[in-house]
């Protein structure tokens, strides 16, 4: 059976500081993150976080999947220097380049995914707002959840995936392209034109279709491929690979999110399994997810190397009605089990029949229908040109993440979690994942972590040496697993006793 | 930060009998528990069902809520809006 699949999302924000001359983003990223976590430590936001430093020692970002790298691979940068921390509910906040970013803590399946997604805007939230009680008169933070500034310049939310790594990558490569191409059609959070010289659309789907130019690569930052070959496990090397998917959108309808992961988390299931996938290689990858972003109508052919012809939404169909087999057949227990892949299948058949029948009724669960619902409505109603700077204005505004300006919080969209749910994880880890380890040992013993990471944490227990804790396995760390051992230690000296015997 | 470290030996959940069933049980416990996920869709499809001229006055509606809470100045905000390339 597939190995479980481990989800997480990071997402970095597009961000504004208002009212000063010559904003910085960098300085106004560190701004907004250090500004949340003095108001945990005032006690005025969420109880117990303490600043614990993000731990560098595992990170690879420039290690390659494949077994020879390609030569123009430039691998990523990462910047110890700026403000990078990890969160009581096992989330990690940073600034990436010049962008706020928020990675998810790993979650066990898709719908807890939807919940700390809603519980990382919850927090960029609360961080605008304790970040511009402390500006100026006439000055603002205000984030973004978008891709694209509309100017060209792209910054990402990245999904990842556990998979086994026994898997041949060229597997991956083969279906998860047809799968991310085809996607768009519900993944696709809107954009009003296109970002790509000569290319003259009024809407298309996604905000980063115009920004992949590879079909397979090492890059995140230049040359975009569609597959990105990172390999850096975070966990298990000998066991797992970590498939970092970097060519979605940032999603503000909860219904595009869970599809967006679980029919993601089902297809590489399937890889993984063995399940009977068409083989499907399109002519050209990149020009066919540029062409399906392009295609509001859903009926352009995309040519594949045997000379046939298909169609995203029937593709996606395929998929679904695999996925389905899969599930019928007991392969839900790696996704999550049986309700969540329920709930996935659900939603994913009726979305794409509602995207056959009649598109514009996906207002609700969409974020590239819901947005251009409200556009071209405005449009009608004012008689607007579609290069009209009004039209860009709200197209943005749907993506701000102020309560009192966002236009997403007000497009009727259908909820999948609860505001409870969200509340609670705002301040709480996942129970099921190794999740729960880092962001409880932070809230209980945050005197005594020196550092954390995704698959270790560092603790000073009152005398050298430091104890470093592996976590290796995403699945372990639970509550089920060490709640009561970490009840029964009252410090952290007695819970490394513990661990160990 | 270079002070010595060793690693501690964990053999996560081994007081237990059956870790894979606990996970599993909790995870299904969970599901069990949080708030029923049809809910919403239940009310979405009543949504659905009412009549073409009631979907239009709420867009109505909606669009003089976007003239209420569209951005002061947003034409000069979207033209200053200027992002680094991230990732």
């Amino acid at each position: 059976m597939a190995v479980h699949k481990y989800l997480g999302l990071e997402t970095e924000f597009g961000i504004v500081h208002r009212g000063v001359a010559d904003p910085n983003p960098i300085a106004a990223s560190s701004l907004l993150i250090n500004a949340y976590l003095d108001s945990i430590a005032r006690g005025e936001t969420s109880p117990g976080d303490p600043r614990i430093d993000w731990d560098f020692e595992s990170e690879t970002p420039g290690k390659d999947a494949r077994d020879a790298p390609s030569p123009s691979s430039s691998p990523p940068q990462v910047e110890t220097h700026l403000v990078n921390t990890v969160l009581g509910n096992g989330a990690r906040y940073y600034v990436d380049h010049a962008h706020p970013e928020l990675s998810t803590p790993e979650c066990a399946d898709a719908r807890s995914i939807v919940v700390w997604d809603a519980a990382a805007e919850v927090i960029i939230q609360r961080s605008m707002a304790a970040a511009t009680s402390l500006l100026g008169a006439g000055e603002e933070l205000v984030v973004h959840k978008n891709n694209s500034d509309g100017k060209g310049n792209s910054y990402g939310c990245h999904e990842n995936y556990l998979i086994a790594r026994s898997v041949p990558f060229y597997r991956i490569v083969d279906h998860c392209t047809a799968h991310f191409v085809t996607r768009q059609i519900f993944t696709g959070s809107g954009k009003i034109g296109s970002e790509l010289p000569g290319v003259d659309v009024d809407y298309q789907l996604t905000q980063r279709a115009d920004f992949f130019e590879a079909e397979v690569g090492l890059e995140t930052t230049l040359k975009r491929p569609i597959i990105n070959t990172r390999d850096e496990p975070h966990s298990d090397s000998t066991k797992y690979r970590r498939l970092h998917v970097i060519c979605g959108d940032a999603n503000c309808s909860e219904v595009a999110t869970l599809l967006k992961v679980g029919t993601t988390a089902l297809v590489l299931a399937m890889v993984e399994d063995g399940a009977a996938l068409a083989d499907l290689h399109f002519t050209s990858p990149v020009g066919a997810m540029r062409a399906v972003s392009t295609d509001m109508e859903l009926t352009r052919p995309l040519s594949c190397t045997d000379g046939t012809t298909v169609t995203a939404l029937g593709v996606q169909f395929d998929l679904l009605e695999c996925a389905e087999r899969y599930v019928a057949a007991g392969g839900a227990e790696s996704v999550g089990g049986d309700e969540v892949a329920a709930l996935v299948l659900g939603h994913w058949r009726d979305v794409l029949e509602g995207l056959e029948a009649e598109p514009m009724a996906l207002a609700d669960r969409l974020d590239w229908v819901a947005k251009y619902r409200l556009l071209d409505a405005y449009r009608t109603r004012h008689s607007l040109d579609w290069h009209d700077r009004r039209l860009s204005a709200i197209a943005l505004q749907y993506h701000d993440l102020r309560p009192d300006r966002s236009l997403a919080r007000r497009a009727g969209l259908v909820r999948i979690s609860s505001d409870a749910e969200v509340a609670h994880a705002v301040e709480h880890p996942p129970e099921d994942t190794r999740a729960w380890f880092r962001g409880t040992c932070l809230q209980r013993y945050p005197d005594a972590v020196v550092a954390a990471n995704w698959d270790s944490m560092v603790f000073d227990v009152g005398e050298p040496p430091l104890r470093r804790v592996p976590m290796m396995e995403p699945g372990r760390g639970t509550r089920a697993q060490v709640g009561d051992l970490v009840e029964a230690s009252p410090t952290a000296a007695d819970l490394i006793a513990r661990l160990g015997s | 930060m270079r002070v010595r470290q060793v690693s501690v030996s964990i053999a996560w959940g081994h007081h237990l009998a059956n870790t894979k069933d606990r996970a599993v049980a909790e995870r299904e416990q969970k599901h069990r528990t949080s708030p029923r996920s049809d809910a919403p869709v239940e009310a979405e499809s009543t949504v659905r069902s009412e009549s073409g001229e009631k979907i239009k006055s709420e867009l109505d509606d909606l669009l003089d809520e976007i003239d209420d809470v569209l951005e002061e100045n947003a034409e000069e905000f979207v033209k200053s809006y200027v992002q680094k390339g991230g990732e």
